[in-house]
């Protein structure tokens, strides 16, 4: 299979389902779906239509996928009647694209290229008012040479490849990149802050403040690794004044993010079923999960209590959201 | 407070006196914010110059000398040890404008209109105060709203100060910034400052070079300077891999001209493929950058002001991404420098730099017929093989034992160095090249049931298809 197996990502899956989370919140707020179209690379499952279809029924989607093999497949899975399957690839679809009603724009990228940020600019400049705009990047760099952080090179070596490695850096992506950078920024730990201000640059030379139009207000940062270590931005393009309304909409609501500079790691522990039916029995709950559902189990699923903790507390905030996997017989 | 226009027939006179807002609202609209602030580390270098303790004769005359600009919600601030504005330049640096009776200026300086600190201030904001410690002075200026607003008022306010341990400079502080220029710190900090430091590291790079210290909200500025290859060690001097090169002395300014290759160039389907697909090698070093007195007013360009796309030299194109050049023009009188009163354009009616011209678009020539030549081959050259890249300074040096070939008898006498850059084999010629374009999922295709991989380069996939047919028609 070419694809990447989406269905099999349980961080993938709990991101997925933020936005549903914010899109939901946002409908309690009388944001009107009927007047939405839902635009994302659905994959051969078409699984982020399914799911649109499911919450918000009243929108139209439309995937975008440049293999006719993977068009014929997703034919095949169509989930409603509201999906229409373009088959053209991504770069096409959006210089040709031309905003007829408002959308939840989901650029869900598997890699990391410098035409990824022109197209976020791209779209985020041609939407309409109150569009949605989500973006998902690849937050390691496959040149990375870690070897190189392991002390094997002497020092001035050692800064010669690091400026070498920032000069093909900043050749691709200077158009974006922030002030300040050094060769640990890009360490995969901490990567994709790199990104998130990138992106943040993107839209700001789109939208500048000093222009008093609109704006790309953030709704969700997050990052997670289910095989490669991703990055996932929301915002809305609106104005300064719906900014603050829809601040105050998603006020309390733990699965956005309104704030820049500190991406939400999602990381859920892998457990059994019999464990996870035991835990719900507790759930879902207010305070202290983590130290309540690590009581509850009496033993640690990961090296440290600490660890065990953090991740029974990620498990209770996203327990609804994550896929069962069973094995089934015929 | 406005101000009672006096009646033309009573005095026989009418008032043609300058207003203030023009000064404060006009002049600082034909400027860029990012512009107006370069021009205070331009103030910062020349400060330098001025105070005599740079040693201009070493390859790292400003080092120890810095410039730390911060900005932030509330301020703007530019804080160097730069010497300080003496004594004798208080009545006039302050002036709106050069005034007859000004000391000279330190020779390689740019300032020229006298207007540079006085618009970056306005462009700001309301409220500054700049300190200032010389050797034979300290003193501070205070520039407030009411003393803007007063068209009548045009004296600053001064007071010395007391001279303290800290080394001589100037620390220039700006408050009650302008609305724009605020959301540029605040709602767009993260792009406005990035963009001004990459200005910084382009425009300052041969400075920083030479040992300036620039730091920018607490980050310290890494030069980014042009570098073109040069074959040091040639089997043959007709087929080398250098730039072209050309010097010359007119009226006062010093003029040094190099123009080559950054990098490899690349290939035809590797051009192609960079504007269809992603910038697989970055534009940014393509291009002219000029040089005036070490400040770059012109960087990376690629348009008509510095010849591409006139006289026979192509419009730029990313097949030309290898091509760069360097224009330095130097003077003790910066009134002769081909600039605008920006200091970050080339004044494109000058004479002197029409005349350089003519030996950019000659240079540059050389280097783009030589990428047409060879694009048609897929394989990369091996002269470009274990090739040195050079600064300016690196290449001034080898320029020396060049022999240089004088220019006489044209518009802009002088001597250059020519390169005989590699040529082609004849056998090329019975050569053509075959170019077409077909959908990425078909080639991908292909390319599995050619190579077992999707992804194989589009040129390879053309290639074996042609071979494929060629073995079939030979059978």
């Amino acid at each position: 299979m070419k694809s990447p197996a989406y269905h099999l990502r349980p961080n993938k899956s709990v991101d997925r389902f933020r936005l549903v989370e914010i899109l939901k919140k946002l409908k309690a707020k009388e944001f009107d779906f009927s007047e939405y179209s839902y635009i994302g690379f659905g994959g051969p499952f078409l699984e982020d239509h399914r799911l649109m279809g499911d919450f918000f029924p009243e929108m139209s989607t439309v995937s975008i996928e440049r293999d006719l093999q993977v068009c014929n497949r997703q034919e095949f899975h169509v989930p409603h009647k509201k999906v229409t399957i373009k088959n053209i690839p991504a770069n096409e679809f959006i210089n040709d694209y031309s905003a007829g009603t408002k959308c939840v724009f989901w650029l869900d990228y598997t890699n990391l290229k410098p035409s990824n940020f022109d197209e976020f600019k791209q779209i985020i400049e041609k939407v309409q008012q109150k569009s949605i705009v989500k973006i998902t990047l690849r937050a390691d760099l496959e040149d990375y040479p870690p070897e190189m952080l392991r002390g094997h090179l002497s020092p001035e070596k050692q800064t010669e490849e690091e400026q070498k490695f920032l000069d093909r850096f900043m050749a691709r992506f200077g158009d974006w990149t922030p002030a300040g950078l050094t060769y640990s920024s890009f360490r995969s730990g901490r990567f994709f802050l790199v990104i998130e201000q990138m992106l943040q640059i993107a839209a700001q030379q789109v939208f500048p403040a000093s222009a008093d139009g609109l704006r790309f207000q953030i709704l969700d940062s997050t990052h997670y690794s289910d095989t490669s270590h991703m990055f996932c931005l929301t915002g809305m393009v609106c104005t300064k004044e719906d900014s603050h309304k829809v601040k105050e909409n998603l006020l309390g609501c733990k699965f956005s993010n309104l704030e820049w500079g500190n991406p939400q790691q999602i990381d859920v522990p892998i457990l059994s079923t019999k464990e996870r039916l035991h835990l719900e029995r507790h759930l879902p709950m207010d305070l202290g999960t983590g130290e309540v559902l690590h009581q509850v189990l009496n033993y640690n699923i990961e090296n440290t209590a600490e660890e065990s903790i953090e991740r029974l507390r990620q498990y209770s905030d996203f327990s609804r959201y994550l896929p069962y996997f069973v094995k089934a017989a015929p | 407070m406005t101000e009672k226009a006096s009646d033309p027939i009573d005095s026989k006179k009418v008032d043609a006196r300058p207003v203030k807002s023009f000064f404060v609202s006009m002049l600082t609209r034909d400027i860029e914010l990012e512009d107006a602030i370069l021009d205070l580390l331009d103030n910062c270098i020349d400060g330098v110059l001025r105070s005599g303790e740079a040693d201009l004769t070493s390859d790292k005359p400003y080092k120890g000398f810095w410039a730390k600009i911060t900005f932030n919600e509330k301020c703007f601030e530019i804080q160097d040890n730069c010497g300080g504005i003496p004594k004798s330049l208080r009545e006039y640096a302050f002036r709106m404008g050069r005034v007859a009776g000004r000391p000279h200026d330190a020779n390689g300086s740019v300032g020229v209109y006298g207007i540079g600190m006085k618009r970056a201030v306005f462009k700001l904001g309301e409220n500054c105060l700049i300190e200032t410690q010389a050797d034979d002075d300290a003193y501070e200026v205070i520039i407030t709203p009411e003393w803007v607003h007063n068209e009548n008022d045009w004296y600053i306010p001064f007071k010395k100060t007391k001279k303290t341990s800290k080394p001589n400079g100037t620390h220039i502080y700006i408050s009650e910034l302008y609305p724009g220029v605020l959301a540029k710190f605040t709602e767009d900090k993260e792009s406005f400052e990035a963009k001004l430091l990459k200005m910084i590291e382009t425009h300052y790079a041969f400075i920083v070079n030479k040992g300036f210290s620039v730091k920018l909200n607490n980050t310290e500025v890494k030069p980014r300077a042009i570098k073109l290859l040069f074959d040091k060690n040639p089997k043959t001097e007709d087929s080398l891999i250098r730039p072209f090169v050309f010097k010359a002395k007119r009226d006062d300014v010093e003029i040094f001209l190099a123009v080559g290759f950054t990098m490899p160039i690349p290939s035809k389907p590797e051009a192609d493929r960079d504007q269809m697909e992603e910038k697989k090698y970055s534009s940014e070093d393509a291009g002219w950058t000029v040089l005036c007195n070490d400040r770059a007013v012109l960087h990376s360009d690629k348009t008509e002001m510095t010849g591409w796309g006139e006289a026979g030299v192509p419009r730029y194109h990313t097949q030309f991404i290898a091509v760069a050049g360097i224009v330095e023009f130097r003077s003790n009188n910066a009134a002769k420098l081909p600039t605008t009163t920006t200091k970050r354009g080339v004044d494109a009616s000058s004479q002197l730099y029409l005349q350089v011209k003519n030996k950019m678009r000659e240079g540059m020539k050389l280097f783009t017929d030589f990428t047409n030549k060879w694009k048609v081959d897929l394989k990369r050259l091996a002269q470009f093989d274990d090739l040195d890249e050079l600064s300016i300074a690196q290449l001034k040096k080898e320029v020396e034992k060049l022999e240089l070939n004088p220019t006489k008898n044209t518009a802009l006498n002088g001597e250059q160095y020519r390169p005989f850059l590699p040529k082609p084999k004849k056998a090329l010629k019975n050569v053509r090249r075959i170019s077409f374009k077909k959908k990425v999922v078909e080639i991908e295709a292909v390319s599995t049931y050619l190579f077992n991989v999707n992804d194989r380069d589009p040129s390879d996939v053309g290639e074996r298809c042609f071979d494929e047919i060629l073995k079939e028609t030979k059978k």
